[in-house]
C-alpha cells in the first residue's frame, strides 16, 4: 500500500511539529480551556437567575465547572504560573455564581490568547 | 418489509448516528469557533455516508451479506484481522463515549453521581437489548431520539443570519485565519467527517439489512432511508451548530462542558426546552450506545462466521451474545478508570478515520462487482460519487493523527 | 456456483461464509486443501475452517497471538459437501456430519440453561 510510507513520515513528523510549537500552543491551550469553563460558568449561572433551567441542572454544571477549573489550575502550575492566580479567582467566583465577575475573567483570559482569541 | 419499521430504523439510525455524543461536542465547537463555515462540512458528509449507506443496503439485499463478510473476502486475511481489531475497538471507545454522555444529561436531570448513572445506564442496556425485541429497541430509541429536533426549534426562534447559514453550505477554508486557526479548522473538518461518517453505523445498517431479509423489491425504500434519514439527522446536527455559533460564540463559550449544550434549547426556549434536550441527549447517546455494542460484536461474529443476529433469541446465537455484553461491560469499564468522555469522543473520531478507508473500499468494490450484484452494481452515480468520497476519505484518514497531534486534538 | 465448475481465483471460496443444509451459519472457509499433481489440474479436496488455517495466509507473529487467543484446531470440510457457492459457500449436510459447529452448540447447550434466553 503506497499510502504506508506517507502514513509513517506524517506520524513522525507530527509530535516534531507540535513540540515545535510547544511553548506557546501548550499555554494557548490551558488559557482557552480555562477561559471558555469561565465562560460556561457565568453562561448558566446567567440562565438560572432568569429562570431558564431547573436548579439542578445548575447545580451541577457548577460543579462540573468547578472541577475542571481545579483540574486546569493544577496543570497551569507548571506550564503557565501567571495563569494561576486567575483561576483560583475564577474558582471563587463559581463558587458564589458571581456572573460580573466570571465575565470579566472570561474578557481577561481572551485578552491573554491575543490574536488567537477568536477565529473569524 | 413494514413501511413504520424501515421508516424507524432509519430514524434511529440517523439521529442515533448522526447527533451522537461526538456529533453534539463537534457541531457545537464547530458554531462556536467558526460560526457556519463548517457547515458544508456536515452536508458533503452527509452525502457521502448517505451514498455508502445505500450502497451497503444495496449489497445486503442483493449478496445477503453484511459489510463485515465482505471486508475479509476483499481485503485478505491479514489486513481484515488488523481492520476488525481496529473496528472493534473503536466501536467500544464510541459506546464508552455513548453511555458516559447519557450518565451526564442523566446527571443534569436527576443529580445522581455520574458512576451509579454510567452503571445503570449500562445494565438497562443490556437489560433492553436482552428482553426486548428488537423491533422494540428500534422504536423505542428511534421515535425518543426525535426529541432533539428542539434543538432545530431553538435554530428558528434565535433568527439565525439565514443567508450566512446559506453560504456556510458552500465548500470553503477561511484563508484569512492565522495559521494555527486554519490547522484546528483543518482539524474540524477531519473530525465532523469521521463523526458523521463512523465505521459502525455502515455495519448495524447493513447487518439491520441481512436480519430483516431484504430484497431486491425493497431497494427502493433502502434508498429513501438513507437520503431522508440521514439528510434529517444532518439537519439536526447543523442545527446544533448554529445555535452554538449565535448563542456561545459572542459569550466566548467553545463548550467543554457537555452539558452546556443543552443552554441551546434552554435560553430560547426555557426550562422545557432543557428538559426536551435533555431527554433528547439520553436516547440520542444511548441509542448510539446500542449501536456501537451491537456493532463491535456484529463485526466479530461475522468474521469468524458464527452465528449473529439481533432478531435471534439469545440461545441461538450465543457468542454473538456474550460479544455483545462484553463490549458493554469494556465500554463501562473503561469509564470506571476515570477517563472523561470528551476524551474518549476524541479518541473514537481520530482512530475511527483511520479505520475509514479499509471499511469503504471493500463495500464499493463489491457494489460494483456484477458477479454478486448483477444488474444491481453501482449506477454512475453511486459509483463517481462513491469514488470521489472515498478519495476524501482516505486523504482526512491520513491527516488525521498530525492534525491530532498539532492542534493537540482541536484545543489550539 | 456449482462445485464441478472451474476456479479461477482461491477468493472465490476462500473467506466465504459457510452456511449448512439447514441454513444456519458454520464458521468461515479459512483456507482450502487442493488435490492434485504437478502439470495436471487441480481440484479442491476440502474446505479448511479453523484458526489453524490462518498459517501460511498471516505474518507468523500475528497467527501466534490467534493461537494464544483460539488455540489452532482446524475442521476439514471434504468438498463432497459443498452444495453451492454464490457470496456465501452452502453445504448439502448439517454442518455437525461434518465437525462443524461443534464451539457453537457447545454454547447453545449452555444458554438454553439460563433463563429467558
Amino acid at each position: 500500500m503506497k499510502l504506508k510510507p506517507l502514513l509513517v513520515l506524517a506520524l513522525l513528523a507530527a509530535p516534531m511539529m507540535a513540540h515545535a510549537e510547544d511553548i506557546d500552543s501548550g499555554k494557548l491551550v490551558q488559557i482557552r480551556g480555562a477561559r471558555t469553563v469561565v465562560a460556561e460558568a457565568a453562561l448558566v449561572a446567567d440562565a438560572r437567575v432568569h429562570g431558564l433551567v431547573s436548579q439542578t441542572y445548575a447545580n451541577e454544571m457548577q460543579q462540573d465547572a468547578l472541577d475542571e477549573l481545579k483540574s486546569l489550575a493544577k496543570q497551569a502550575q507548571k506550564k503557565t504560573p501567571d495563569l494561576s492566580p486567575i483561576t483560583q479567582r475564577a474558582i471563587e467566583a463559581t463558587k458564589t455564581s458571581d456572573i460580573a465577575a466570571l465575565r470579566a475573567i472570561a474578557a481577561q483570559l481572551l485578552a491573554m490568547e491575543g490574536p488567537h482569541g477568536r477565529a473569524d | 418489509m413494514g413501511g413504520l419499521i424501515e421508516i424507524t430504523l432509519g430514524i434511529m439510525t440517523a439521529v442515533g448516528g448522526f447527533v451522537d455524543v461526538s456529533e453534539l461536542v463537534f457541531a457545537a465547537q464547530a458554531g462556536s469557533r467558526f460560526v457556519f463555515s463548517l457547515i458544508w462540512v456536515f452536508a458533503i458528509s452527509t452525502v457521502a455516508i448517505a451514498v455508502f449507506g445505500e450502497m451497503s443496503g444495496r449489497v445486503a439485499a442483493i449478496t445477503k451479506q453484511p459489510v463485515f463478510n465482505l471486508m475479509r473476502q476483499r481485503l485478505d486475511l491479514g489486513p481484515g484481522i488488523v481492520a476488525l481489531i481496529a473496528s472493534v475497538v473503536t466501536s467500544i471507545i464510541t459506546c464508552s463515549a455513548e453511555i458516559g454522555g447519557t450518565a451526564m444529561a442523566l446527571k443534569y436531570l436527576t443529580g445522581l453521581p455520574y458512576s451509579l448513572l454510567a452503571g445503570l445506564t449500562t445494565l438497562a442496556l443490556v437489560g433492553i437489548i436482552w428482553a426486548l425485541p428488537f423491533k422494540w429497541i428500534e422504536r423505542l430509541f428511534g421515535l425518543l431520539g426525535l426529541l432533539m429536533i428542539v434543538f432545530a426549534i431553538a435554530t428558528v426562534k434565535i433568527h439565525p443570519d439565514w443567508g450566512g447559514v446559506a453560504r456556510g453550505f458552500i465548500p470553503q477554508a477561511p484563508v484569512s485565519l492565522p495559521l494555527k486557526d486554519l490547522v484546528t479548522y483543518g482539524y474540524f473538518v477531519v473530525a465532523i467527517m469521521s463523526a458523521v461518517l463512523f465505521p459502525y453505523e455502515t455495519y448495524f445498517y447493513s447487518s439491520g439489512g441481512v436480519e430483516e431479509q431484504w430484497k431486491p423489491k425493497d431497494l427502493m425504500v433502502n434508498r429513501m432511508v438513507a437520503i431522508v434519514g440521514f439528510g434529517l439527522g444532518s439537519l439536526l446536527a447543523i442545527a446544533v451548530l448554529i445555535n452554538a455559533a449565535v448563542l456561545f460564540r459572542p459569550e466566548h463559550v467553545d463548550p467543554a462542558i457537555i452539558g452546556t449544550s443543552a443552554l441551546e434549547a434552554a435560553i430560547p426556549i426555557g426550562k422545557t426546552g432543557l428538559l426536551l434536550a435533555l431527554l433528547g441527549m439520553v436516547f440520542a447517546f444511548s441509542g448510539a450506545a446500542v449501536e456501537t455494542g451491537l456493532s463491535s460484536a456484529y463485526s466479530l461474529a461475522q468474521f469468524l462466521g458464527w452465528e449473529w443476529g439481533r432478531y435471534k433469541k439469545p440461545h441461538e446465537a450465543p457468542r454473538f451474545t456474550i460479544a455483545w455484553i462484553a463490549a458493554f461491560a469494556l465500554a463501562f469499564a473503561i469509564l470506571l478508570t476515570g477517563i472523561k468522555p470528551l476524551d474518549l469522543v476524541e479518541w473514537a473520531v481520530v482512530l475511527s478515520i483511520v479505520v475509514l478507508p479499509a471499511t469503504y473500499l471493500p463495500l464499493i468494490l463489491i457494489a460494483n462487482d456484477r458477479k454478486y450484484m448483477n444488474q444491481h452494481v453501482n449506477g454512475p452515480v453511486s459509483n463517481t460519487l462513491g469514488w470521489v468520497f472515498y478519495v476524501m476519505i482516505c486523504l482526512a484518514a491520513a491527516a488525521a493523527l498530525p492534525l491530532y497531534f498539532v492542534t493537540q486534538g482541536g484545543k489550539l | 456456483m456449482k462445485p464441478d465448475a472451474s476456479l479461477k481465483l482461491l477468493a472465490e471460496v476462500r473467506d466465504l461464509q459457510i452456511v449448512d443444509r439447514d441454513g444456519r451459519n458454520c464458521g468461515v472457509c479459512d483456507d482450502i486443501e487442493l488435490d492434485g499433481k504437478p502439470g495436471g489440474p487441480l481440484r479442491i479436496k476440502s474446505l479448511l475452517v479453523g484458526p489453524g488455517a490462518y498459517e501460511g495466509r498471516i505474518p507468523k507473529w500475528l497467527f501466534w497471538l490467534v493461537k494464544r487467543i483460539s488455540g489452532s484446531r482446524v475442521t476439514k470440510v471434504p468438498w463432497s459437501a459443498v452444495d453451492k457457492i454464490s457470496a456465501r459457500i452452502f453445504l448439502n449436510v448439517p454442518g455437525e456430519k461434518v465437525g462443524l459447529r461443534v464451539v457453537e452448540n457447545r454454547w447453545v447447550r449452555r444458554f438454553e440453561k439460563v433463563p429467558t434466553s
